[in-house]
């Protein structure tokens, strides 16, 4: 890579008056205006599946957004407003209505009814099905009957006691305990509808998915699939002229599948593509001179903590926690090492969702040697660090160059431990193996701070390694979930994540960026919280 | 003749089992957990899991596993199995194969065109101008990889200027070999993949025919006054083609095993492409599959090199 950014460096003033030429004669479509009929290609990998609820990464979901429209979507403030939903309403927080809009119909002209919601949900839930994204229905009623905790036992019922239907256009959703964020859970990619031709029969039970469902999905979507899945081709999109929701302003999307980044990258600086939706991290140095001002930054949901096995004696007190906190200078490694592809944090919730502030870590989170060193000594912290990471992400630079600040700050030894997998690294932590510090990642689920909070945090959450355990944060979140509305919840919601800034179980570090470009023959780019790129907003530049 | 045929199928029948059994022992023993891996950095539910290990019989003893894979493989059509994320293996390597059978074949024939021509006339005219420039050429060449040369040409031939396309696109498979456009997509990416042969075959080349040029039999050619056309076209090529048939033979051979560099530059959907996608996301069954053909394709093509020997030196005998 290190010749290739040499020559891209060298043919940097050629690139940009190709930019700038290019610039002259934009409007590379035949008309002279915005086309509404025009195509866009966007770069992704080969997706893992094509089915709602077996769709979990980036890729697969990014055509299942052209191919079906969500009940509810998120506005600027990442608060959900109704799309498929006529209305969405509980009085309990724990009984949901949903009604859905009239005149819908999926792409084979099958109308969009109560029962299509109930089926998929259905599908997604049944335990043996192993559907990817199974996990968001274990919070509605019935779920346990159709995953038991023994994985050889059949399920004793193959659909959710939760779910029932009013009439052909509305259903209510009961839950297991009050959930007050459960419409904003309803704009992932787990909750589409699927017609009965997704189904062997649409009336058996368990629903059986047929076979060629996949190859060509039927959504009920602003778009519709032309021809089929290509594997490690494409998936071609055309518009749905029968959609009833809003249409999009443009005719069509291609979608490109790349294995390679690199290539993707090369093809949108031939302006051969019109979307790449992450740039590589080796051609970033280089990428402004690219692109110019096609090249783009918008806040992702991901965020990088460093944790604490809290368990662990040398790491019990909050102050050595603090005090290791604030020996660490976030702006020079998301600059120097990321090139600005990551963001300092120094909140534990993302910018993403509606409730976000920014500094509620406080003075923890400021960069301070000399108070750090002071407090560090004061609190009788470890003489020796050392930070736990796994290899096959990319993780080595950032975790050596923590250490390097951490020895500088305070005087201490610190050393990098390598684990081949992440999971390996878990396995260690919940073995309560010596790991020392560890890093985590967060993906969010849902657009909501319960999502950054609970599972990471609340005691036995699924995904709290650090055995972090505090009743007043746990009680703060069953009142947030139990909150008669969205601000409410918030508040309560906010009160957690003070908490959680005193007691400072992990570290927040950096926040993900998306760092993506797109070609002169487009406009108006805007990437989701999902990393997706926003269908109904892109544009053909005029 | 047949005897010798027979033979050297039994032979192969002996070598393609040995190297499956050690692919798929070493992909056992070091592939870590491939239920992970296909998850990422998420959980997996005990249930998921369950499963996964039942529909992959994750949970079987090595041996039987290995059996029912070779039993699968033997019978006709085999059955490659199914990928991770469930898709047909042979549906893959049916889709593969053509795509990379294609580079390969741009890339040999830019090797024979190429490098067997400048080799015949370096050789005949040994210590020349043509003959020195292209030993720098060729010494420079061999000097860079194709992690290099890949993506330098992709920005200076498709970027910068826009002779050739970026990428190669769409699908791959048989019907697509009568599609000149993908000929053209994949002309960069061969003429890379062959260039790094080209300077060997040159040098083999070349040092061949200077040597047959002093041999006896050139010399009684000579004498006869036989013109020097002929002694060069009939008996100086003829006889300096061995070992470069040799050299050609192992090079298509691996050529088919897919240019993994060259392919994830120029995105192009051959075995490489595959191959290495399958290693990134440790989808074992595709590693496997492609690997297990592979091992026929390299056999097949030693089995030809060895019986053109026959054709160009009589004096080989096969019994």
């Amino acid at each position: 890579m290190q010749v290739r950014r040499l020559a891209a460096w060298a043919a940097l003033p050629l690139a940009v008056t190709l930019g700038l030429s290019a610039c002259g004669k934009s409007g590379g479509s035949d008309s002279g205006s915005a086309n509404p009929n025009g195509v866009v290609s966007i770069g992704i990998a080969e997706p893992k599946h094509l089915i709602p609820s077996n769709t979990a990464e980036t890729s697969g979901s990014q055509v299942l957004a052209a191919l079906f429209a969500p009940l509810v979507d998120f506005d600027e403030a990442n608060k959900p407003f109704e799309v498929a939903a006529q209305e969405i309403s509980t009085t309990d927080n724990k009984t949901w209505t949903i009604k859905l809009k009239d005149g819908w119909t999926f792409h084979n002209g099958e109308p969009v009814t109560a029962d299509s919601y109930i089926n998929a949900w259905n599908y997604a839930a049944y335990g043996p099905n192993a559907q990817d994204n199974n996990y968001f229905f274990d919070k509605v009623e019935g779920y346990k009957d159709l995953n038991p905790a023994d994985a050889n036992t059949k399920p004793t019922a193959t659909a959710l006691t939760g779910l029932k239907k009013v009439d052909d256009k509305t259903f209510t959703v009961t839950l297991n305990a009050p959930f007050s964020e459960f419409k904003a859970l309803l704009g992932y990619t787990a909750f589409y509808p699927l017609p009965n031709a997704a189904f062997e029969s649409a009336t058996a039970s368990p629903l059986v998915l047929a076979k060629s469902y996949e190859d060509a999905p039927i959504g009920n979507g602003p778009f519709k699939i032309k021809g089929s899945w290509q594997h490690d081709a494409q998936v071609e999109v055309e518009k749905y002229d029968a959609f009833a929701g809003t249409k999009p302003t443009i005719g069509g999307a291609l979608f490109k599948i790349y294995q390679n980044s690199d290539a993707e990258y090369a093809d949108l600086q031939a302006n051969n593509l019109d979307v790449v939706k992450q740039i590589p991290t080796a051609s970033l140095s280089t990428a402004t001179g690219d692109l110019g001002d096609r090249y783009q930054t918008s806040p992702a949901s991901t965020l990088q903590v460093l944790a604490f096995p809290t368990f662990d004696k040398r790491f019990e007190k909050p102050e050595v926690r603090k005090a290791i906190s604030m020996a660490i200078d976030r702006e020079e490694i998301a600059n120097k090492v990321f090139q600005g592809s990551q963001k300092a944090a120094y909140s534990f919730v993302s910018p993403v969702v509606a409730g976000y502030r920014d500094k509620t870590c406080g003075a923890a989170c400021e960069f301070n040697p000399t108070e750090a060193k002071k407090q560090y000594e004061a609190a009788g912290g470890p003489k020796s660090l050392n930070i736990t990471y796994n290899t096959d992400g990319g993780h080595q630079e950032w975790v050596d160059a923590t250490c390097n600040q951490l020895k500088a700050n305070l005087g201490v030894e610190c050393v990098g431990t390598p684990e081949p997998k992440f999971a390996d690294l878990l396995t260690k932590v919940k073995a309560k193996k010596d790991v020392g510090m560890f890093r985590m990642g967060w993906v969010m689920d849902y657009p909501s701070m319960e999502n950054y909070l609970g599972p990471l945090y609340s005691t036995g959450g699924s995904s709290n390694y650090y055995g972090y355990s505090n009743p007043t944060f746990d009680n703060l979140l069953k009142e947030g979930s139990a909150a008669a509305t969205q601000d409410e919840a918030i508040k309560k919601y906010q009160e957690a994540e003070d908490i959680l800034a005193k007691d400072m179980p992990v570290l927040p570090l950096r926040f993900g960026q998306n760092v993506f470009g797109h070609s002169t023959n487009v406009k108006d780019v805007h990437i989701d919280l999902f990393n997706r790129v926003d269908l109904n907003k892109i544009q053909i530049a005029g | 003749m047949f005897r010798y045929l027979v033979r050297r199928f039994l032979q192969m029948i002996m070598v393609f089992i040995a190297t499956t059994f050690i692919v798929y022992s070493l992909m056992y023993w070091t592939g870590g957990d491939p239920i992970q891996a296909l998850a990422g950095e998420k959980p997996v539910s005990d249930l998921q899991r369950a499963q996964l290990v039942e529909k992959y019989g994750l949970d079987q003893p090595f041996l039987q596993r290995y059996w029912n894979y070779l039993s699968d493989l033997l019978q006709w059509p085999p059955n490659f199995g199914t990928t991770l994320t469930g898709r047909s293996i042979n549906d893959i390597l049916s889709d593969a194969w053509p795509v990379t059978m294609q580079l390969a074949t741009i890339a040999i024939l830019f090797t024979i065109i190429f490098g067997i021509t400048a080799g015949v006339i370096a050789g005949i005219r040994r210590g020349s101008i043509f003959d020195n420039s292209t030993l720098v050429l060729t010494l420079l060449v061999i000097g860079i990889p194709s992690v290099v040369l890949a993506p330098l040409s992709q920005y200076l031939f498709t970027i910068q200027w826009k002779i050739f396309p970026t990428t190669a696109s769409g699908v791959g498979g048989w019907e697509r070999w009568s599609d000149p456009s993908l000929w053209f997509e994949l002309l960069l990416p061969g003429i890379v993949l062959g260039s790094l042969s080209v300077a060997t075959a040159m040098r083999l080349t070349r040092a061949s025919v200077s040597e047959n040029l002093r041999a006896d039999f050139v010399r009684t050619a000579r004498s006869k006054g036989m013109p020097g056309r002929r002694v060069i076209g009939i008996h100086v090529l003829r006889n300096s083609l061995i070992p470069i048939v040799t050299f050609l033979g192992v090079e298509l051979g691996s050529l088919m095993a897919g240019a993994i560099v060259t392919e994830g530059v120029f995105n192009v959907p051959g075995v490489g492409y595959q191959l290495n996608r399958a290693l990134k996301t440790e989808d074992t069954p595709l590693v496997i599959g492609i690997v297990s053909v592979l091992v026929i394709v390299f056999l097949v093509a030693n089995l030809i090199v060895d019986l053109l020997y026959a054709v160009l030196d009589p004096r080989i005998r096969y019994e």
